[in-house]
């Protein structure tokens, strides 16, 4: 690989390089590495990615041979493809459960007497949700308050088919003003976003936990 | 949801990888079934071989498994992301075969598929943008750029094609995208 670009042009043609894929092969995992490590870099990169993606529609679609989807499963759950619905969910409410906080939370949730709740779970952590009777405001809990330095945690709606409504930053009393119609059924996530929440109005930090509202 | 319309709507694409990163199965199954067209025939145009790309589709699946929480939904639109994994892999491939690739003339056109009219219309817009700031480049340097991208044609492989030693290809072509991207930024402004 020649020398470590310096310039801005020189940064942005090697990122533009390897997105449209002419390195050749010695040049391609060095530059994979420095997206690795390099956020400026796997930025450039992104962009490019973005700039490009019009080119996409030129590859049209092409049906791929029965056989590939049970391959996969197989590979990744020893397998063939399960059709029980929500193993995930599953899965998520038997770790909480091990973590002992999900009973705790849910127990809290209960005594309230509010009437629309939800268990908010993701890998590491669990939200506990409320919502009151009259539906103008929103009580949530995280399972830890660990959320990591200079960061907020955002609770989104995340409509079916449509893109996520922000309903605020959970805050240390948890209480949130609803300014959005809720009910039952209605999935929630929640995100990582840098502090003051999302610049853009939808999530652009991991989302953590996600559930479904339902009534008590 | 059991949509198989070939360009499911970005959002439903966004929540669908949301619930993969919390290793939803269910939301895995539909995400395949809502791409893997798109996928395989950009795994098939670049490898042009069906056992390679095969291949390239498992593999770019069980990346999005594990990799699904690095998807950031306000940057990057979904099907990009997801190409963009299978394109790389595709690539490496490539790169990787030890007999030169057939030649580019007689390699195997893969038919494209055909999008729904709606979706043509929906995503004209981009395709449109970039072609007019490819317009503003020597024709075979545009053309260098899109089959590069499109067939994932290496430098040695575009020197071939245009009987031009690779340094000088290299640096026409990095001059190349970095006139398409300040055309680009400046027809978003």
């Amino acid at each position: 690989m020649r020398q470590t670009p310096n310039t801005p042009d020189e940064e942005d043609a090697l990122a533009a390089e390897f997105v449209v894929g002419v390195l050749p092969r010695a040049e391609r995992p060095l530059v994979e590495r420095r997206i690795f490590r390099d956020t400026a870099f796997a930025d450039r990169v992104a962009r490019w990615e973005v700039r490009l993606a019009g080119l996409n529609e030129d590859y049209g679609h092409l049906v791929p041979p029965m056989g590939v989807k049970a391959r996969i499963d197989r590979r990744l759950f020893g397998a063939p493809r399960s059709t029980r619905a929500g193993w995930g969910w599953i899965a998520g409410a038997a770790t909480a459960v091990a973590m002992g906080v999900f009973v705790l939370i849910w127990q809290d949730a209960t005594v309230t007497g509010s009437d629309l709740r939800a268990a908010l779970d993701g890998d590491t952590i669990t939200f506990a949700v409320n919502i009151d009777r009259n539906r103008d405001l929103l009580n949530v809990t995280p399972a830890s308050d660990a959320v990591p330095d200079g960061s907020v945690y955002q609770i989104w709606l995340v409509p079916d088919g449509m893109a996520p409504v922000s309903l605020g930053l959970v805050t240390a009393d948890g209480q949130l003003p609803i300014g959005t119609e809720l009910a039952a059924g209605d999935t929630l996530a929640v995100s990582i976003e840098p502090a003051g929440g999302s610049p853009i109005g939808a999530p652009t930090g991991p989302i953590i936990a996600i559930g479904v509202l339902e009534d008590v | 949801m059991t949509r198989l319309s070939p360009e499911p709507h970005e959002a439903a694409l966004d929540h669908l990888i949301t619930r993969v990163a919390l290793h939803d199965r269910s939301a895995f199954d539909t995400l395949y079934m809502q791409t893997s067209g798109k996928l395989f025939a950009v795994a098939m145009r670049i490898t042009k071989d069906r056992a390679e790309a095969e291949d390239v589709l498992q593999e770019a699946f069980i990346r999005v498994w594990q990799r699904a929480q690095s998807f950031r939904p306000g940057q990057a639109r979904a099907i990009s992301w997801l190409i963009a994994i299978t394109r790389n892999l595709a690539i490496d491939r490539l790169r990787a075969r030890v007999a030169p690739s057939a030649p580019i003339e007689l390699a195997e056109r893969v038919p494209d598929g055909q999008p729904t009219p709606e979706a043509a219309a929906a995503t004209s817009e981009k395709r449109a943008q970039i072609e007019t700031c490819l317009d503003e480049l020597e024709e075979r340097r545009a053309d260098a750029v899109k089959s590069a991208y499109l067939e994932g044609y290496s430098y040695q492989d575009l020197a071939d094609r245009y009987d031009t030693p690779i340094n000088t290809i290299r640096t026409w072509l990095r001059r190349s995208l970095i006139h398409l991207r300040d055309c680009l930024e400046q027809s978003v402004l």
